[in-house]
C-alpha cells in the first residue's frame, strides 16, 4: 500500500506540473491583463498602468515571465496577489478552512443522504417509495444550486428568518460569543449552503447507489446467501451494499473538486467566503497568482480525491488490492 | 425587530455564551452592518483601485478640506475644512494649509505638518505608481513651512488648484510609514491594519467577509453618531437585498434594479434614498479603422453619418425600458453628479425622419428591398461590444439593436468579458462600445477622455476636434465660476454635434436604508462620506447596536 500511495504522489507531482504550466500559459494568453480595467478611467494615466506593469513584471517577455514563476514555485513561493498586495498563501489561508468547512458539510449530507436514499429505493424498487422518492432525487439532481440556494434564502431567511441568510458567521455577535456559542453561529451559518450543494449532490448519489444495489441484489452470492436463511437486513447491509458502495466511491472520487466548482455558484448566494468566489474574481481580475495557485490547488484535489477513492477500493474490495 | 432564531437560540440554548442585549446605551450607540458588493482591493488610500476600497478607507484616512454639496470644484469657496484648519493663497501657485491643532491620528499623535509633506511624495512615487499620480502632476511640491503649516506649490495658474490640493491625497501617518519604502507599503503589515486620523478607527478585515470599523470617540471634527460599521461582503444584489429585508443588514449603497427598489419600498423598515450617479453610459464610435488604426474608420469617420446614428436612437425608450425610471437621459458625455449638468445643453433629438433622409442624402437606400440599408452594394452594418457583465447594458443594447433596425442600420452585438472588451477597446479594435464612465466631481476629467490630448488613453475612439479641444481648455483655465459652467456648456453643445458617441443615460443611484438610523444623507462621489453624523436615537436602538461599546 505504502508503494502504491508513493507511485501516485509521484504521478501528483507530475500533474501538478504540468496544470500550474498549462494554466500560466493560458492565463497570460487571455487578452488582458490585470491593470487594463483602470484604462477605461479617465483619470489613471497610459504611463501609471505602465509602470503597474512594471512593478509586477507583466513587461517582461511571457517566457522569462514562467522562469521566474517556476523558480519562485520551487522554493514555495506562489507569489503576491495583483489585487489583494499580499503573499497567495496567505490570501489562501484566510478562505480555504471555509471551503473545506463547506465541503465537509456538503460531501456528508451528500453521501449520507444519497446513498440511504438508494438503499432504500434498492430494497423497495419499483414500490410507490421508490417511485416518489426517484422523482425528488431526479427533481434535485436537475435543480440550479444557486436557484435552490435563492429559495432557500427566501423561504428560511426573509419569510421564516429561521437562519441566517449570509457569510460564515454574525460579524455583530460572533466575537461576543464563547466557543460554544461561536461554533453554535458557525453552524447556523453553515446550515442552508451545505444544504444547497448537498441536496443537489445527493440526489444524484441515491440515483447511484439504487442502481448500484438493484444490480448487485440480483447477483448470485445474494441468492446464496438468501438461501442459506440470512436475514433479510443481513443480506443487504453485510454483502449487497459493501458491493454496490463502489460506484459511489468512484462518484466520492470525483465529487471532491466538484464540490470546489459547484462552491462558486453556491459562495456567491450566500456571500459565503471562500475559494470559489476568490477564484472566479480572480480568473475576471486577471490575477494571475492566485489563478495558477488556485489550478495546482485544483489538481491536488482532483489527485487526491483520485487517490482516496483508489484507497477506498482496496478497502471496500480486497480483490484489487494485489492489483495496484 | 423580530429577533432571528440564529439569535434566540444562541442566547436561550447558550445563555452563558452571550449577552444579546449589549452594553451600549445613550446617544452614541449604533451598529451600522452595510451589505457591500464587493470586499476592497485594498485600505491604504494611494493604491486603492476600487469604490469599496474607498468606500471604507475615506472613514479610516481624512483629507485636508473637502467638497462641498455644491459638488463646485473651483477655487475653494464650496470646501469644508477637514484636517486643515484654516487655508490662504498666498500667490497665483502657492496655497498654504494650517492644520486643525486638534487633529489626532488614531494612536493618539497630533497630525502634522510633515505627515502633508511624506503622503504627496507618497503619491507622487513613480515606482508606487498611484492611480491619482497624473491628477496631482501640476503640484510642483508640498512642503511643511512648521510643525501646523504646510505650503503647495503649483506649476501653473488655474482654478481647480485647491481641488488638486485637497481632493486626491488622503493624509497619512509619516510617524508610522516614513521608514517604509513607497513601494513596499503596499503590502506592509501597517497598510493593512490601517492607522488614519478619520471618524472611524480600524478594528479587523475578515477577507471576503466582513470589515469592522470603531468610531474614535475623540474624532476632533465631533464624535461619529454610530459607533461600529460593518462592511460586509455581499457579492450578489438579491441576497444582500434579502439581508436587508431580513433585518441582518442596514444599508445598501445602490439597489440597482427597479425590481430590487420596489421590494424595498414595500419594506416598512427600509427608507429608499435617492442621490445622482457619478456615471454615465455612452455608446461610442471609433474614428479609427479596427484593422488599420493609422487610417479613419470607413463609416464612422463621418460626421454627418454620426449624427443620423444619434437621431435614430430613443434614449427615453432605453432609459424606461431597462432603468424603469431610475436614470436620465444623458445630456453630453456628463454625470448628474456634476454641477453643469444642464439639461438646457443642445443635444441631437430623436427623429427617424431626419435621420432617414440624412442617410439618403449620404448615398444610403434600401435598394434590394431587404429592410437594410446599402450603399455600393455594402450593407450599413457595424458591431457593438458590450461588456457580457453588464444586464442594463446588454438590454439595452438590443433595444438599440431594434431602434436602428426600424431605420435599416443593421447593428451586431458583441458581448464580450469584461477584460477582453476593454483590451479590445484601448486597442482601438472596435467599430462601436457600450461604456460607463465614473467621472471625479471635476468636469475637467472630460478633458482626458474626450479631447486629441486623451488620444492612445482614455479616448478610446480617438475623436479630435480642435475647436472642442480650446473649449475645453478655456473651461478648465477659467478662475470665474459661472463664466467656466458657460465654457463648459458650449464645450458639450459641440461635442454633441459631432456625435463621436450617442450618450445614453445617466442612472439614478437608490440606497437602502433601515429607518431607525436618522439623519442620513448621501454625497454622490462617496457614499460613506457622511456616514459619521448618521445616528440611532435611543429610543429606536435595536440589540446589535447595543453590541460594541462608543
Amino acid at each position: 500500500m505504502a508503494g502504491f500511495v508513493a507511485r501516485r504522489i509521484y504521478q501528483a507531482a507530475i500533474v501538478m506540473f504540468a496544470v500550474a504550466t498549462l494554466t500560466f500559459f493560458l492565463i497570460h494568453l487571455a487578452p488582458g491583463d490585470p491593470f487594463t480595467p483602470l484604462a477605461e478611467s479617465s483619470t489613471i494615466s497610459p504611463e501609471t498602468i505602465q509602470q503597474l506593469r512594471r512593478n509586477f513584471g507583466l513587461d517582461e517577455p511571457i517566457h522569462v515571465q514562467y522562469l521566474k514563476y517556476l523558480q519562485r514555485l520551487v522554493q514555495g513561493d506562489l507569489g503576491i496577489s495583483f489585487k489583494h498586495h499580499r503573499p497567495v498563501l496567505d490570501v489562501f489561508r484566510d478562505v480555504i478552512p471555509n471551503t473545506i468547512l463547506l465541503a465537509v458539510a456538503a460531501v456528508f449530507i451528500d453521501f449520507s443522504l444519497g446513498i440511504a436514499t438508494g438503499i432504500y429505493q434498492g430494497t423497495r424498487s419499483r414500490g410507490r417509495a421508490d417511485t416518489l422518492l426517484s422523482g425528488l432525487s431526479l427533481a434535485f439532481y436537475a435543480t440550479p444550486v444557486f436557484w435552490l440556494g435563492i429559495m432557500l434564502i427566501l423561504t428560511f431567511g426573509v419569510t421564516l428568518r429561521w437562519l441566517p441568510i449570509a457569510g460564515a458567521t454574525d460579524p455583530v455577535i460572533h466575537d461576543s460569543l464563547s466557543g460554544i456559542g461561536r461554533l453554535w453561529d458557525r453552524l447556523q451559518h453553515l446550515i442552508m449552503p451545505a444544504l444547497t450543494l448537498g441536496l443537489v449532490g445527493a440526489g444524484g448519489t441515491a440515483r447511484f447507489q439504487r442502481s448500484a444495489l438493484i444490480e448487485t441484489l440480483s447477483e448470485d452470492y445474494i441468492r446464496t446467501a438468501r438461501a442459506k436463511g440470512l436475514r433479510e437486513r443481513s443480506v443487504v447491509l453485510v454483502h449487497a451494499l459493501r458491493n454496490s458502495l463502489l460506484s459511489v466511491i468512484t462518484l466520492f472520487g470525483l465529487s471532491l473538486p466538484l464540490l470546489l466548482s459547484g462552491a462558486v455558484l453556491v459562495e456567491t448566494v450566500f456571500s459565503w467566503p471562500g475559494m470559489g468566489r476568490l477564484i472566479t474574481d480572480s480568473v475576471s481580475g486577471r490575477d494571475y497568482p492566485i489563478v495558477t495557485a488556485a489550478a495546482i490547488l485544483s489538481a491536488a484535489m482532483v489527485v487526491a480525491g483520485s487517490l482516496a477513492a483508489d484507497v477506498l477500493y482496496q478497502v471496500v474490495d480486497p480483490r484489487t488490492r494485489d492489483s495496484t | 425587530m423580530k429577533i432571528g432564531l440564529s439569535a434566540a437560540l444562541s442566547c436561550s440554548v447558550l445563555a452563558a455564551s452571550c449577552d444579546l442585549g449589549g452594553g451600549c446605551r445613550g446617544e452614541w450607540c449604533g451598529t451600522l452592518v452595510i451589505a457591500q458588493g464587493a470586499d476592497p482591493d485594498a485600505l491604504f488610500p494611494p493604491v486603492i483601485q476600487t469604490t469599496a476600497g474607498a468606500a471604507v478607507s475615506d472613514l479610516i484616512y481624512l483629507k485636508l478640506a473637502d467638497i462641498g454639496p455644491s459638488m463646485n470644484t473651483v477655487g475653494d469657496i464650496d470646501f469644508i475644512p477637514r484636517l486643515a484648519q484654516s487655508w490662504s493663497r498666498e500667490d497665483s501657485l502657492t496655497w498654504v494649509f494650517t492644520l486643525d491643532p486638534q487633529a489626532r491620528w488614531h494612536d493618539r499623535v497630533a497630525v502634522k505638518a510633515r505627515d502633508v509633506e511624506f503622503t504627496f511624495s507618497v503619491y507622487r512615487d513613480t515606482l508606487l505608481a498611484s492611480p491619482k499620480l497624473s491628477l496631482m502632476e501640476r503640484i510642483e511640491s508640498v512642503t511643511a513651512r512648521n510643525a501646523s503649516t504646510v505650503e503647495f506649490k503649483f506649476s501653473s495658474r488655474y482654478p481647480e488648484q485647491f481641488y488638486d490640493a485637497t481632493h486626491h491625497m488622503r493624509i497619512l501617518p509619516a510617524h508610522l510609514l516614513d521608514t517604509i519604502p513607497p513601494v513596499s507599503l503596499t503590502s506592509h503589515e501597517l497598510t493593512l491594519h490601517p492607522i488614519g486620523a478619520g471618524p472611524y478607527r480600524f478594528v479587523r478585515w475578515d477577507p471576503a467577509a466582513a470589515i469592522e470599523l470603531t468610531a474614535d470617540t475623540m474624532f476632533f471634527l465631533g464624535r461619529p453618531g454610530l459607533a461600529r460599521l460593518i462592511f460586509r461582503s455581499t457579492p450578489n444584489i438579491e441576497t444582500a437585498l434579502a439581508q436587508v429585508l431580513a433585518g441582518e443588514a442596514d444599508a445598501i449603497e445602490q439597489l440597482v434594479t427597479p425590481q430590487n427598489v420596489s421590494r424595498a419600498a414595500a419594506a416598512p423598515h427600509v427608507r429608499l434614498v435617492e442621490y445622482p450617479s457619478a456615471g454615465y453610459t455612452y455608446l461610442q464610435f471609433n474614428m479609427r479603422n479596427p484593422n488599420r488604426p493609422n487610417r479613419p474608420h470607413p463609416l464612422l469617420r463621418d460626421r454627418m453619418l454620426r449624427r443620423a446614428l444619434a437621431m435614430s436612437v430613443n434614449q427615453q425608450e432605453v432609459v424606461d425600458a431597462v432603468l424603469g425610471g431610475l436614470g436620465e437621459v444623458a445630456i453630453g458625455p456628463v454625470s448628474r453628479m456634476l454641477s453643469i449638468w444642464s439639461e438646457d445643453i443642445p443635444r441631437i433629438p430623436y427623429d427617424t425622419a431626419r435621420a432617414t433622409t440624412l442617410f439618403n442624402g449620404l448615398g444610403w437606400a434600401d435598394s434590394d428591398g431587404d429592410g437594410y440599408l446599402d450603399r455600393s452594394g455594402q450593407r450599413l452594418r457595424f458591431e457593438l461590444a458590450v461588456p457580457a457583465s453588464s444586464e442594463s447594458r446588454r438590454q439595452a443594447a438590443v433595444i438599440i439593436q431594434d431602434q436602428f433596425r426600424r431605420v435599416g442600420v443593421e447593428m451586431a452585438i458583441a458581448e464580450l468579458e469584461l477584460n477582453t472588451l476593454i483590451s479590445r477597446v484601448t486597442g482601438g479594435q472596435f467599430d462601436a462600445f457600450f461604456g460607463f464612465r465614473t467621472q471625479d466631481p471635476s468636469p475637467a476629467t472630460i478633458k482626458e477622455a474626450w479631447t486629441s490630448s486623451g488620444i492612445g488613453g482614455a479616448n478610446f475612439g480617438s475623436y479630435s476636434s480642435p475647436e472642442f479641444d480650446r473649449i475645453v481648455d478655456a473651461a478648465i483655465a477659467e478662475q470665474r465660476t459661472e463664466r467656466a459652467v458657460e465654457l463648459w456648456h458650449q464645450a458639450v453643445a459641440h461635442i454633441n454635434a459631432d456625435a463621436p458617441a450617442i450618450w445614453l443615460f445617466s442612472p439614478k443611484s437608490v440606497a437602502a436604508v433601515h429607518r431607525r438610523i436618522d439623519n442620513v444623507t448621501i454625497r454622490p462621489d462617496q457614499w460613506t462620506a457622511t456616514i459619521w453624523t448618521w445616528r440611532v436615537p435611543s429610543a429606536r436602538i435595536i440589540d446589535r447596536d447595543r453590541h460594541g461599546s462608543n
